[in-house]
């Protein structure tokens, strides 16, 4: 598929959308109230990353777990950080300037964010078997099916993380996607078509 | 709602007006009606597990080994139950044998990160039990909870650094009967502190995290 634009010059879809997704990108920068919002979010995601990462090493949510950042957890803390402070900035900036958000977004970043979380929450903790057990596992059961949750959240971590943040990434691209349609309306847009 | 979606068909010029309110709707039913069915079937399972008889582990003879309250802080004041595990060095120890010295005995899977991180922090601490006169007999739950996880032996070497042959702190595996009898929640990282009676002091988790009030039960136990 291609679009041709209002000036009759064709180009494919794929870079108008880029160049459209830059300029939201640069216009949400340079506004003032984005940036603060954009760089608290991503200050305070940063610090609960960097609090609940290592939570499966003490299993308790304390700066005593601070002791135990490795650079592979900082590293996510921060990507993760910064990826969720996009998502909120864009649903802030849609709500400022151009009032369609309706909070998917949010909801969506705010799920992989939780996400993310699981294999700190959930490995070494007595929630899995606990969980299990009320569901009304035999104790022979109990012990397999515990064994594998937890194995497969203390052993997959990244995998999990890695996820969270395709999640994340996804929900900003259908930000800007959203932006971009409703920028249509009040400052003009490029039609697609069909090629012929 | 509408001033948002009506721009955005005007400009792709290919989506059709009206089937898509309903299928948003349909997805937002099929949303709700999903979520009610995982909430019953987990109110559902809340109330099956409180109606049926509870897991004690059975003895061979049919009567209750020990008491529902192991693997939980209430165990405190209960004798320790007796059960085999194997040394790294091959030796089958009973817990009963242990009695004469305070001893903590705690219960790992090597894949753990919590038991991981415990384990190092021990190390570091284990000249202050010692002071006490507390032996640790850091035990590998039965098989790992069927998970592939390295051995007990080079977890201990791996994470014990120099303490590791310490004569104060011995690791071993766990034989099935002691971890149903000692780890009927199939909890990770628990331990349980013994006096030289042999009864059950103090019962907790994670010493990576607890250890400071490990060390003081450690102090006042004999």
């Amino acid at each position: 598929m291609s679009v041709r634009t209002r000036r009759g010059a064709s180009t494919s879809a794929t870079d108008q959308s880029t160049s459209a997704w830059r300029s939201i990108l640069v216009q949400l920068f340079s506004i003032r109230s984005t940036r603060i919002v954009f760089l608290t979010t991503a200050v305070v995601v940063m610090l609960a990353y960097f609090v609940l990462l290592p939570f499966d090493y003490t299993q308790q949510i304390s700066l005593g777990n601070l002791h135990y950042l490795s650079v592979r957890l900082v590293g996510w803390s921060l990507v993760l950080g910064l990826s969720m402070a996009l998502v909120i900035a864009l649903q802030a900036y849609s709500i400022r300037t151009l009032a369609v958000a309706k909070g998917r977004s949010g909801t969506v970043g705010a799920v992989a964010f939780l996400a993310s979380l699981l294999p700190s929450l959930l490995c070494c903790t007595p929630i899995v078997p606990t969980v299990l057990a009320l569901i009304g596992l035999s104790t022979v059961s109990l012990y397999g099916a515990t064994g594998a949750v937890q194995y497969f959240m203390a052993t997959r971590q990244n995998y999990v993380l890695l996820f969270s943040l395709v999640v994340m990434a996804a929900s900003a691209v259908w930000s800007l996607r959203k932006i971009s349609q409703a920028m249509c309306l009040t400052q003009g847009c490029e039609v697609p078509t069909n090629n012929q | 709602m509408s001033s948002r979606s009506k721009p955005v068909r005007g400009a792709a010029g290919s989506r059709g007006a009206q089937p898509r309110p309903t299928k948003k709707k349909k997805r937002v039913l099929t949303f709700w009606v999903s979520g009610a069915v995982v909430a019953l079937a987990g109110v559902g399972g809340l109330l099956l597990s409180r109606q049926g008889s509870p897991q004690s582990p059975q003895a061979t003879n049919g009567q209750p080994l020990v008491s529902s309250r192991m693997g939980s802080p209430s165990a405190a004041g209960l004798l320790a139950p007796n059960g085999s595990f194997t040394t790294t060095f091959g030796q089958n120890i009973s817990v009963s044998s242990l009695r004469g010295k305070p001893t903590l005995i705690w219960f790992v899977a090597t894949w753990c990160t919590s038991c991981q991180a415990g384990t190092q922090a021990m190390a570091q601490n284990l000249p202050t039990l010692q002071k006490d006169g507390v032996r640790v007999v850091e035990v590998e739950l039965y098989h790992d909870l069927g998970q592939p996880g390295q051995g007990i032996s080079s977890f201990g070497r791996q994470l014990a650094g120099s303490q590791y042959g310490n004569p104060n702190w011995i690791f071993a595996s766990s034989s099935a009967s002691l971890t149903q009898t000692y780890d009927p929640h199939a909890y990770l990282d628990i331990y349980y502190l013994l006096n030289s009676k042999g009864k059950i002091s103090y019962v907790n988790a994670s010493p990576s995290s607890t250890m400071p009030s490990l060390l003081s039960k450690a102090a006042t136990t004999s």
